[in-house]
């Protein structure tokens, strides 16, 4: 993942004891009187906690998720260790007592801790809810935060009802906020902290009596303000009003003490507790303080070990946990989650069954108050809004972190892991499988570019061969290899087998490692499907994003006023606001920098509406990485959107529903005959199909899937999936007039992805390329050497390969199939001659019949005894036949295309190897009669071109 | 394409049909008054339209007159501009909708009425609304002059609210009151022929519209 790695990627294989937790809690009911989008408070902290994620320290414990559960109640999963300060503190006879710790011991601490803060606070995060309960040890004796992201992600605790922090350790401005201090700073924490050693220390809690008693505490906290504004030359821990406050009088003691024994821990937490908040330092400043001056003669090394295993253990009744007692097993077998990112064994535990709010709705923690018993016993209705409702006590805040078990999910991995797994074979590369009665022109072109392969090669080749890698990708891993059984599941269902996402989650991770050199592998596996987990990564590397993408998001301006701006403000609040994470302000504001950055990038590009809901699916898969969503654009929308954002975009997307309309002629002539003749035409329902790739129409998660074969296939795969949709929806569609059709893909009805995708892909794989061809498309010009001297040396466009204008193919019904591909088809083909006799006679495609096309009606049953796959109309010059041809679409004859250049074509263009017969062909009088005579029609029975 | 004849109207009384656009700026609240208008609901984050969307909806003006609106609910950027011919080239009634919170597009509206008024239907019947009525509070648009400008244009004029359904219905009742009745069941059958969009006629060559 050396491209896509954040910092947490790069620490993940250092974890080494697993545990995951999680605490809950609900927001106050609504931040009122937004201006345009009236957030609920839960959608902003859901919002605000997103980067949390990305927070990385060695003495910080991960958040990994944010879910939110019913009636809005959230729930945080974070890691979590057995171990922490607060089993310092017990109870015996009512009265705390601290089990106090040599002052080397809390060295470690107090460095580890202030070296967490201050990293907190570069990253403008403020504790502010330092107690010994979050100050978590893990198994090796390293100090891990917890709960420090709830004063942040709650925006100081103004999104939720109750406060945050515990008064017993917090200082006197965290409750007074005073006129020349109104910003909260983390030098907070620096208070907690200085409580915290403190107590330790002398083993007695810092405020003496009830620690319920929070108004005594508020008081003391008032007049110990009031102390340190008094002028004096004393400094305030050594005046003698401070033991009026109901501070444990061994502390203040300790703090007046004059021994030398401790007198760089005294002074230190003498700096912590400086009572004025402008004269504290920091938790930068004071990781210089001489009390940890040792720590940096020994140069940081970990002896810390040492000290907690041993010392702490034989002198204290501490009941540490059994698993820390435990040696580590040398010949144990390796945990199957060790070195995995806890995001990554969150999401298999949930694949295994697992979720937070039946979890905690089992252990009886979200116990509600019965409705009956909230049923307020006077109601005050003031501004239509009801007052003294009951509250309901499953709404209160805890603190309490209850530990998630993983033990299931470890027995299924090591199941599925173990020598018994499952094996999966899911189609290797279902672009090119064959039918062996039909075309696949995919294959065909592979075949073009390597000459003589065999077809076993091909299944392991790509689509889009890389111009500056041929070679064939091997597999680096065994992981998704020894197929036995050929069972094919829907891919709803492998997403859902924690075994199966397991291995491919493993498996893309390590391709992942080796980007950008794994890239063709990559391509190569994600045709299976993509793991949803790596999926922002995966499309990542398939698109090809490389280089320093951050420098490059950061180089535009997003900040500046710009003419767009009324439109994309006024478009990004109403941009999928279904979906959690773009709901909240802060994806408003990355939706918003994310657009003005492709307006400011793209000269020549514009901001058309539907540009926001491109933007979705890349921005919640790299939610915290906006340089990534925005380089993802850049590479996707000159592959599959080239030129749909120009100003002038009209001609683009014409062609484009132009060449829609010959495909679905061509693939479903019955459909197509209909719709055209009740005049729903593309224009009217699938701008935004195009324009957003579907994103417009589709709720994400099946954005998703689309967009994971979209991204892996030829850029016309969108077409095909246009017309797999109508046909999904076929049997409404041909029973239905105008304002019907019309109105059903305004709302779609439930479109099988899955379903859609594979019929696409046939008909993908049947289509010739010139039938799809398009001026504005991205023509594979990758800048081979080999390519552009071929640009060189045929400048010359011969006429008939000169575009189409757009307003002709708008005008027909049918495409146009070139020379080249005609020949291709020649054993599945129906060459349909529409010329005179004498013409016909003098020279035609070998194997094709000659017919008046006023005879349709009349021969169109002998035209289906052939039997054949494609229908190719031969005109011409001046006329090649698209009237004749639509009239062959409206008889339902399948694949109907009309020659390009007509006959002359084939006179004049000698490469393609095409013998034009011109022997005598056989006349055929079926019995029918026009007006005019008898039908006739000739047939060519002389097969040249075997 | 006649619906005339399947539609359970009562014996006696006759099925109008109109094709009405809807035109204003982006997030004035077209596709919301279509979508209270048709299904009588609300929803706080409508999508963005793109292209155009399409509905109907029939209201009974009194026990005889069942009129039937086809809507096409136009997309508001400015780009799609040059699509709105397409949708309003044979359309019989326009609503143009501005929101009394923005000063801009009570102007966009005036275009979109002037340009109406020189190349759609010379009998095409507008109504001009004013919708967001229930954020009276941010109000920058009067009524007055909203209304001043819709009697000098010949407008029909309402201030409605999508999100609490205030004047919606009645907005389109008066336009479908204001609508000629008896001269168009004269003509419905050519009408008929017509009402199909001209897709193939570029949208820039309005001229020789055949209305």
């Amino acid at each position: 993942m050396a491209t896509f790695a954040t910092e947490k990627d790069l620490n993940a294989s250092s974890q080494h004891d697993v545990h995951l937790s999680v605490c809950s809690f609900s927001a106050v009911a609504g931040v009122e009187d937004r201006d345009i989008v009236p957030a609920t408070a839960t959608t902003e902290i859901f919002g605000n906690f997103q980067s949390l994620k990305t927070i990385s320290h060695p003495n910080l414990c991960e958040y990994v998720e944010i879910v939110k559960g019913k009636h809005d109640r959230l729930f945080v999963v974070v890691e979590n260790h057995l171990n922490f300060l607060g089993k310092l503190y017990r109870c015996e006879d009512n009265k705390i007592q601290v089990a106090s710790v040599g002052i080397s011991m809390l060295r470690e601490w107090a460095f580890q801790i202030l070296k967490a803060l201050a990293y907190l606070n570069s990253n403008n995060i403020i504790h502010h809810n330092l107690s010994p309960n979050n100050i978590l040890i893990d198994s090796e004796g390293t100090v891990k935060l917890a709960n420090y992201g709830l004063y942040y992600m709650t925006k100081g605790g103004a999104n939720v009802d109750f406060p945050i922090g515990y008064p017993h350790y917090l200082p006197p401005e965290a409750i007074y906020r005073s006129a020349d201090n109104p910003e909260t700073t983390g030098k907070v924490d620096v208070w907690s902290l200085g409580v915290i050693l403190v107590e330790i220390h002398t083993g007695i809690p810092f405020w003496e009596g009830d620690e319920k008693d929070i108004d005594k505490i508020f008081s003391s906290l008032w007049e110990l303000q009031c102390i340190a504004d008094v002028e004096d030359e004393q400094e305030v821990w050594d005046r003698f009003t401070v033991f009026s406050l109901g501070i444990s009088e061994a502390i203040l003691e300790f703090l007046q003490g004059t021994d030398d024994d401790y007198g760089d821990f005294r002074k230190l937490v003498r700096a912590c507790l400086e009572v004025n908040p402008s004269n504290r330092c920091s938790p930068e400043q004071l990781l210089s303080h001489p009390f940890f001056s040792s720590i940096y003669e020994n140069g940081l090394c970990n002896h810390y070990k040492y000290w907690w295993v041993r010392p702490f253990l034989q002198s204290r009744k501490l009941n540490l946990d059994d698993e820390l007692l435990e040696p580590q097993e040398e010949s144990h077998n390796k945990d199957v989650l060790e070195g995995i990112p806890l995001s990554q064994i969150y999401y298999f535990w949930k694949l295994a069954g697992g979720d937070v709010e039946s979890e905690l709705a089992k252990r009886g923690f979200l116990l509600s108050t019965p409705p009956i018993e909230r049923i307020p016993r006077a109601v005050k209705v003031q501004n239509g809004k009801e007052e003294g409702t009951a509250q309901d006590t499953a709404f209160l805040y805890s603190d309490i972190i209850h530990g998630l078990s993983l033990k299931e999910l470890r027995q299924r991995l090591e199941i599925a892991t173990g020598p018994n797994r499952d094996t999966f074979e899911w189609d290797t590369d279902y672009f090119l499988v064959v039918d062996e009665d039909d075309m696949n022109f995919l294959v065909d072109e592979m075949s073009d570019e390597e000459g003589s392969s065999t077809k076993d090669e091909f299944i392991d080749k790509y689509l889009f061969l890389d111009p500056n890698n041929k070679s064939i990708p091997s597999t680096s891993n065994g992981i998704c290899q020894s197929p036995s059984n050929n069972v094919k599941l829907p891919l709803l269902i492998r997403e859902k087998d924690v075994g199966y996402q397991f291995q491919r989650v493993a498996l893309f991770t390590e391709l992942l490692r080796e980007y950008p050199s794994s890239r063709d592998e990559i391509i190569h596996h994600a045709k299976v499907d993509i793991p949803p987990f790596l999926r922002g990564k995966i499309w990542a590397a398939i698109l090809g994003v490389n280089g320093d993408y951050q420098a490059i998001y950061d180089s535009y301006d997003k900040e500046n006023e710009k003419e767009t701006d009324r439109q994309i403000d006024v478009d990004v609040p109403r941009c999928h606001q279904y979906h959690q994470l773009l709901s909240s302000p802060v994806g408003h504001g990355k939706l918003r920098r994310l657009l003005k950055c492709f307006v400011a990038s793209n000269t020549k590009l514009v901001y058309w509406q539907g540009l926001d809901s491109i933007c979705a699916p890349f921005l919640t898969l790299n939610f915290n990485d906006e340089a990534l969503a925005f380089s993802c654009l850049q590479t996707f929308i000159p592959k599959f959107l080239k030129d749909f954002f120009i100003f002038d975009n009209s001609p683009v997307i014409q062609e484009y529903l132009a060449v829609f309309r010959h495909l679905l002629s061509f693939h479903d002539p019955e459909l197509s005959s209909h719709l055209n003749k009740i005049g729903y035409q593309p224009d009217l329902y699938a701008i935004p199909w195009f324009l957003t790739l579907f994103t417009h129409v589709f709720p994400l998660d099946k954005t998703y899937h689309l967009w994971d074969k979209i991204l892996v296939g030829p850029p016309s795969l969108p077409l095909f999936a246009g017309i797999s949709i109508l046909r999904q929806l076929r049997d409404v569609l041909i029973k239905s007039e105008f304002n019907e059709c019309i109105q059903l893909s305004d709302s779609f009805p439930d479109v099988d992805i899955e379903k859609c995708i594979q019929s696409a892909l046939s008909m993908c794989k049947v289509t010739p390329p010139s039938v799809i061809y398009r001026v504005h498309e991205e023509h594979s010009k990758p800048g081979g050497p080999s390519d552009s001297e071929n640009h060189l040396s045929d400048p010359v466009q011969r006429w008939w390969e000169q575009p189409i204008p757009v307003e002709t193919k708008r005008a027909e019904l049918t495409p146009r199939i070139s020379l080249k591909d005609l020949v291709k088809l020649r054993n599945h083909v129906l060459v349909i001659d529409m010329r005179n006799e004498q013409e016909f006679a003098r020279g035609h495609f070998p194997l094709s019949i000659n017919m008046n096309p006023m005879h349709l009606d009349q021969l169109s049953h002998t035209l289906w005894q052939e039997k054949k796959k494609y229908h190719i109309v031969v005109g011409k010059r001046g006329d090649s036949g698209p009237q004749f041809a639509a009239e062959l679409v409206d008889a339902q004859f399948p694949r109907v295309a009309v020659l390009t250049g007509g006959i002359d074509v084939m006179r004049v263009d000698s490469e393609e190897g095409v013998v034009v017969c011109s022997c005598l062909p056989t006349k055929t009088v079926p019995g029918a009669k026009t007006k005019d005579g008898p039908v006739v029609y000739w047939k060519c029975t002389h097969n040249l071109m075997k | 394409m006649s619906n005339q004849g399947n539609r359970q109207t009562p014996q006696t009384g006759r099925l109008y049909q109109f094709k009405l656009v809807l035109l204003g700026e982006s997030a004035v609240g077209k596709s919301s008054l279509v979508l209270r208008f048709v299904k009588d609901q609300f929803d706080d984050y409508r999508e963005s339209t793109i292209g155009a969307a399409f509905l109907t909806q029939t209201i009974g003006l009194d026990n005889n007159t069942t009129v039937k609106f086809e809507i096409w609910d136009t997309a508001g950027q400015e780009r799609y501009k040059s699509l709105a011919p397409m949708y309003y080239r044979n359309a019989n009634c326009a609503v143009v909708v501005y929101d009394i919170t923005q000063a801009s597009s009570l102007e966009k509206a005036k275009s979109w009425v002037k340009e109406l008024q020189r190349q759609a239907d010379p009998n095409i019947v507008i109504a001009l609304a004013g919708n967001k009525s229930d954020l009276s509070a941010r109000r920058v648009i009067d009524t007055e002059e909203a209304k001043a400008y819709a009697d000098d244009t010949g407008l029909l004029f309402f201030e409605t609210s999508a999100k609490t359904a205030t004047n919606v219905n009645e907005l389109f009742t008066s336009i479908a009151r204001k609508m000629p009745l008896d001269q168009l069941a004269a003509n419905s059958r050519g009408r008929e022929l017509n009402r199909r969009l001209d897709l193939n006629r570029p949208p820039q060559n309005n001229s020789n519209c055949n209305c």
